[in-house]
């Protein structure tokens, strides 16, 4: 392929947050996880564990537990709200109260018409669910100490609420506790806590504590049937299959033991709850597990990683674990001024790139730096409000940024630009106050900025002439879905938007209007991009493939339909998503795509291989092409990759954030002992 | 399946109507009749005109079935005005001069088949050969207000059959199948019936595949249904959703092509919403294999035809050959092949009965001989079950039976062979071949060991820990139990086994000695190499007396004193020592196990402090290894190997992409 210069940047500080909770929707086949920050994430199990949204948090909602009503997705955290979300706006639609204080555990019945919330007080309170959002029901009678863990039972009749030193269970007509059962203390003046429940379709309980035991209770007589030291520390969560018979227990032992309902003898019916599997697929915490309807157990933890295997029996018990790098870019490029932006959870950073004189070098070796890279700008947003999405103008004059209320926009003069140590000075621009965005992107003139915003609409906001009347351009048809890519033409006549809904649009923006549609592809879009002609729209696919449609044609184009069907198999088995579309300028035919563990060229100008050709070895190493060319290249160096781009002819620009930096950061694991227990 | 090229037939003329086209003589030759044209013959490779016979105007006589050509006889068939039958050769220049049957019946169509002759299809339903017309009294099933919509006839093997579908005016769809055998006649109707009535029949096909009928039929919501047709299966027609077909405009018609492809008429691709086309569509996998422009505007609704290995499609002026390449249907070639881009289109692969007939079905009589195993009244002395366990053994190989040796009966077979009296000595190859499959389930072990106990049998107890996985943390302490309270001299161990262990112990020239004899080690090194959880092996060793425990922590202590660092570090398998990570663990445990015991009790005193003694030595060691680290970084920086460049977090580098 070619020798590249690379600015290879490992400054950008990323810092991934922890999982805290995990709920699954059966009928959408998606997972909603909540993170230590607060921010909601909805993942697509359909589109391949795809991270199809993100509700960026705040630093006054925590989330302890999410749950799922049919469509309609809750949290609820210590601040004692349950929150509702809207996933069309993105953003937090009600707030019901508990006013018993921080709210540990949620779960909706089997019905789907009522919420329970286990909370501080020692309190569970219901609530009914109503179009417009959570209704107050009923409070129980209160116990002492607080509820960590619930479960619904027999129809809906009952809730098992796992506590202090007990586990009870509650009529929900009555509201009063008709069981008590009480667990014992490993040490006199240490409490045991019971951090999940599970209740099976013949009533029995399994709990799973802070002793680090799984017990077995009979629910109809309350009393204990077996009980298994299964873990060294504490049990933190547990989820069960459908039928009852098989449930999964973890916590911070990073262990997952599986606990099944079987015979315990070929000749008798008698069966009894067994230890069968161990699965290691975490090193530090694990806080949460779900299993899906399609039998993957799916965990999160203190790791920060999402971890799915399939536990059917007689199938291999290979597992995937989801880097902990967000599938959308958080670094933008202003080409024209060499200037990097960076987005961090509730600030900016914008840096210029450094220089070498050095034309050419030795593979692999660094060139000797003729200008550092510089750090221009920190900025933070205000009252560290989360940031969901930013920009930076080609030239590098404007930036803009929408936080969880509104956007702001910010013009950057340079005053001594040469000096070892240049001056700036940044000044907000008035604006009003308009609605938070999807997503950012400055016109190519940097006199507008387009708006993916809340309502599904791009708004053109002319934040020059602040008075001056905004327009909208309208997408087609009723897809309500909200907008998660969007870009801009090089030459500024285009612009093209992408949503949850698998619709690629493309808009003029000379005449504000709506020109065509890509065909609706079976799955979702993941990046999106003009070549350097902006005459061809390249857009790639959760199921990793790439088209590529002519605009004036409107049309795939004829490299695209060879394409289509002769991408080989081992590059559309892969599951990391393609974040960015980027293209050589140089070579117009060298298409630049990178999820993040590898980029790739892909030349189009060279025949593709046949579909059972190898790429990657064993290793993660690209295979070396002994005789025929062909157009794939790929480059495994680096890892994690955030983002990878063209900054000039032959120049790439690399961010990478490497794994051990982000585990090196985690608090420590279980220590495992060895003498004396 | 591939659509090759289009090419012209023969121009049509405006307002003419084509009824058919029909086989020749050969796969080179069509007949083509059209109501104005008459009848004209084909030679489709170069697509010349060979023969052309038109009707006299005027004379109020028009073709209501396409002529058919009868092979055998060299004559030709066509209906005119329903009721008379014209016949001529290729030598009869004038039409009118043709011989002329006239009948009181209403004739719907005639076909010609090899080996049968011409066949009669009547408006009232009733089908018979053209020989049997004017002896038979024929009474038709179809009752008023129903038109006969697709018809078939053809040979099943040795039986002629007659298939056709009719519409009614309420929008009903009845299929109505004759057959033929030499038995005699039978015949059926049964109605084709969605599980919504919102939608109308459109178009039907039908395809051969490995002697079964399957009936292709198309709805108005663009749903491809199926249903097998045989005259055994009692007539019993199930309707079954195959796939929903995209972007078809308001006719479009539906032709096989061969056992897994159908040509569609009158559809567009959702790139070319504007262009009309012929789309071969995957009835197998369910997936549209190729699209192809139509070179010129179709007649929507007009029907198009398959003969041999051409497609026929009537446009406007003309009818144009189009040619394909059959190919196989696989899911390789329906990769990535989506049946649209429309998303509400439901994406179902239908497997068919055919793929399930074809997996292998396990041997009958190997079930038999399995089901006698299993019986102790067939198998009842040891001889009769060696005899049949060999037979079955030898079948259990081959894959379709492969599966016939699952947990649950190897489980079955060793309970037989342990738990019947005077069974075990006489079976003891046996056991161990069903051991070898490694087929055991994990829940047979603690009975299988049990059993194994009570028969005392050592040397099938260390075949079984060699041989079982996951053996339960439980059951590997009871057999080390077992084994600790047997003598030393009831061991008789490997000798191959023996002398590596004899290496080991040589190397390890200490002043410590075994508790056990050499055989006794070698069995019970082998349950302590055994993988284990340590929760679980806590909760088991804490049954074991006190006695017992001692002995285990000398022979540990023996291991952990005689292995040298060399033995403990390097990674090892099948050998007759355990590594010093596994003694560790174990120790570890034993200790853990009955730590107050062994601190209060005097036996364990001295082997606590001894065990005390070489841990320290152990450190020391290590400790002396790691001060070694600065010499051995010393050495590494004067070699001259290259020193890789610390990245740091900014760097401008080269890089080659392959």
């Amino acid at each position: 392929m070619g020798d590249f210069k690379v600015h290879h940047i490992r400054f950008f500080d990323y810092q991934p947050k922890s999982i805290q909770c995990l709920a699954y929707n059966s009928q959408q086949d998606r997972i909603a996880i909540g993170r230590s920050d607060g921010s909601l994430e909805i993942w697509s199990i359909k589109d391949d564990w795809f991270q199809e949204k993100i509700i960026p948090g705040s630093n006054d909602n925590s989330i302890e537990a999410v749950a799922w009503c049919g469509n309609r997705v809750f949290t609820a955290g210590i601040q004692g709200s349950i929150v509702e979300y809207d996933l069309l706006t993105l953003e937090r639609k009600v707030v019901s109260w508990s006013n018993n204080g921080a709210v540990w555990s949620l779960e909706s019945n089997m019905a789907e018409t009522h919420i329970a919330a286990g909370t501080e007080e020692g309190c569970i309170v219901l609530y009914e669910l109503t179009e417009e959002g959570l209704e107050y029901f009923k409070a129980f009678d209160k116990q002492e100490g607080r509820v960590l863990s619930l479960a619904w039972a027999k129809e809906d009749k009952l809730i098992v609420t796992g506590g202090i030193d007990n586990i009870r269970i509650w009529n929900t007509t009555s509201g009063h506790a008709i069981q008590r059962l009480t667990l014992g203390r490993q040490e006199v003046t240490k409490e045991t806590l019971v951090w999940c429940v599970g209740v099976t379709k013949d009533f029995t309980i399994i709990s799973g504590d802070s002793r680090g035991k799984t017990s077995f209770w009979n629910g109809k007589q309350g009393t204990l049937s077996r009980s298994y030291q299964s873990h060294k520390a504490d049990i933190l969560c547990l989820c069960m299959n459908k039928e009852g018979n098989s449930v999964f227990l973890s916590g911070a032992d990073s262990n997952i033991i599986q606990f099944e309902y079987i015979t315990s003898n070929a000749d008798s019916a008698w069966r009894q709850w067994v230890r069968s599997s161990v699965y290691v697929h975490h090193k530090h915490d694990v806080r949460a597990l779900v299993l899906t309807s399609r039998n993957f157990l799916v965990s999160g933890g203190m790791d920060c990683k999402l971890v799915y295997s399939q536990i059917e029996a007689n199938k291999s018990k290979s597992h995937r674990k989801i880097a902990p790098i967000p599938q959308y870019s958080l670094v933008h490029l202003a080409k024209d001024a060499d200037f990097v932006m960076l987005q961090y959870t509730d600030n900016l950073e914008i840096w210029k790139l450094g220089s070498t004189k050095a034309e050419t070098g030795k593979i692999g070796e660094a060139l000797p730096l003729h200008r550092d890279p510089m750090k221009l700008i920190e900025l933070h947003s205000k009252g560290g409000n989360h940031i969901v999405c930013s920009a930076i103008s080609r030239d590098g004059e404007y930036v803009a940024y929408s936080d969880t209320t509104t956007i702001k926009v910010f013009k950057i003069i340079q005053e001594q630009v040469t000096v070892m140590s240049p001056k700036l000075t940044i000044q907000k621009l008035k604006i009003g106050k308009p609605d938070h965005a999807h997503r950012l992107e400055f016109s190519a003139e940097s006199d507008c900025l387009y708006v993916a915003s809340k309502s599904g609409r791009v708004n053109v906001l002319n934040f020059l002439e602040p008075e001056s009347k905004e327009t909208t351009l309208s997408r087609k048809g009723d897809c309500m879905e909200p907008i998660h890519l969007m870009t801009l033409s090089p030459n500024g006549d285009y612009l093209a938007t992408g949503d949850h809904g698998n619709n690629v649009q493309i808009f003029s923006t000379k005449q504000r209007k709506h020109i065509c549609s890509l065909p609706v592809y079976s799955c979702q879009p993941t990046a999106i991009a003009f070549n350097q002609t902006s005459t061809e729209l390249v857009v790639a696919y959760t199921n990793q493939k790439i088209v590529e449609f002519n605009i004036e044609e409107q049309q795939y184009t004829k490299w695209c339909r060879m394409a289509l069907d002769s991408f080989p198999l081992q590059w559309l088995r892969q599951h990391n998503k393609i974040s960015h579309v980027a293209f050589n300028p140089s070579n117009p035919d060298q298409i630049l795509i990178h999820n993040e563990q590898m980029f790739s060229i892909l030349d189009k100008s060279q025949p593709f291989p046949k579909q059972n050709t190898y790429l990657i070895n064993k290793d993660g190493q690209p295979i070396k092409k002994d005789k025929v060319e062909h157009a794939f290249h790929l480059c495994t160096q680096f890892r994690y990759l955030m983002f990878a781009d063209m900054v000039g002819p032959n120049f790439m620009l690399v961010v990478e954030q490497t794994p051990t930096s982000i585990v090196d950061r985690l608090p420590p694991a279980l220590k495992e002992k060895k003498f004396g227990t | 399946m591939a659509v090759k090229s289009f090419a012209t037939l023969c121009p049509l003329l405006k307002n003419d109507v084509l009824l058919d086209v029909l086989h020749h003589q050969d796969d080179n030759h069509v007949i083509v009749t059209s109501k104005r044209s008459g009848v004209t013959t084909h030679e489709v490779s170069n697509q010349k005109v060979l023969s052309s016979w038109k009707l006299s105007e005027n004379k109020g006589h028009e073709i209501t079935s396409p002529a058919v050509y009868n092979k055998e006889s060299g004559t030709y068939h066509m209906v005119i005005n329903y009721k008379e039958i014209w016949t001529w050769t290729d030598n009869t220049n004038n039409l009118e001069k043709s011989k002329k049957i006239k009948t009181s019946y209403k004739i719907h169509r005639l076909f010609s088949l090899e080996g049968h002759g011409t066949v009669v299809l009547l408006e009232n339903g009733a089908a018979c050969l053209l020989s049997e017309l004017k002896d038979k009294q024929l009474i038709g099933r179809i009752t008023a207000g129903e038109t006969l919509h697709w018809w078939h006839v053809g040979t099943l093997g040795q039986t002629l059959y007659v298939l056709f579908v009719t519409l009614d005016t309420e929008g009903k769809v009845r299929l109505y199948q004759q057959w033929f055998p030499p038995s005699g006649a039978v015949e059926n109707v049964s109605q084709l019936k969605r599980e919504t009535d919102d939608n109308q029949f459109v178009s039907c096909t039908i395809q051969n595949y490995k002697d079964q009928l399957k009936i292709l039929s198309l709805w108005s919501d663009g749903c491809l249904c199926s249903c097998v047709v045989s005259p055994s299966t009692d007539f019993k027609i199930e309707l079954k959703n195959l796939h929903l077909i995209p972007n078809l405009g308001s006719k479009p018609f539906i032709v096989a092509l061969g056992a897994s492809h159908i040509a569609v008429s009158d559809m567009t691709n959702a790139q070319q919403p504007k262009q009309d086309g012929i789309g071969v569509w995957d009835s197998k996998y369910g997936t549209l294999q190729e699209w192809t422009v139509f070179p010129d505007p179709t007649n929507r609704g007009q029907a198009i035809y398959k003969q041999d290995h051409n497609l026929y499609i009537p446009s406007s002026n003309a009818l144009w050959v189009c040619d394909y390449e059959n190919k196989e249907s696989n899911l390789k070639m329906s990769l990535g092949k989506y049946p649209s881009t429309d998303t509400n289109a439901s994406l179902t692969a239908v497997w068919d009965v055919e793929d399930m007939i074809n997996q292998k079905a396990p041997n009958a009589s190997c079930i038999d001989l399995l089901q006698q195993l299993i019986d102790p009244n067939k198998t009842s002395s040891p001889e009769e079950f060696k005899d049949v366990f060999a037979q079955f053994f030898k079948m259990s190989h081959k894959e379709s039976n492969r599966h016939l040796l699952s947990a649950k009966n190897v489980g079955i077979l060793l309970n037989r062979i342990i738990g019947e009296r005077g069974f075990l000595e006489h079976t003891r190859l046996q056991f161990k071949q069903l051991l070898d499959k490694k087929t055991i389930g994990f829940s047979v072990c603690p009975l299988l060991f049990e059993r194994l106990m009570e028969r005392n049998s050592l040397e099938l107890m260390s075949f079984c820990l060699e041989k079982v996985q996951n053996i339960p943390e439980g059951v590997a302490l009871q057999c080390l139990q077992y084994f600790l309270r047997k003598q030393d001299s009831d061991f008789k161990g490997d000798k191959g086994k023996l002398k590596e262990y004899e290496k080991i112990t040589e190397l390890a020239a200490t002043d410590l000695s075994c508790p056990f004899e050499e055989s006794k080690a070698i069995a019970i090194n082998h349950i302590i190499k055994l993988p284990f959880n340590d929760i679980f092996l806590l909760e088991s060793m804490r049954k074991l007396e006190y006695s017992e425990a001692l002995l285990i922590l000398k022979h540990m202590h023996y291991l952990l004193g005689s292995l040298s660092a060399e033995m403990a570090t390097t990674q090892r398998h099948n050998t007759a020592a355990p590594s010093m990570l596994q003694v560790v663990q174990w120790m570890c445990i034993v200790l853990d196990a009955h730590f107050t015991q062994f601190v209060i009790s005097s036996d364990a005193r001295n082997i606590l402090a001894d065990l005390h003694s070489i841990s320290q030595e152990q450190m020391q060691f290590w400790d002396d290894l790691q001060s070694l680290e600065g010499v051995l970084s010393q050495l590494k920086k004067k070699s001259s190997l290259p020193q890789k460049q610390t990245m740091g977090i900014y760097r401008i580098e080269m890089l080659h992409i392959p």
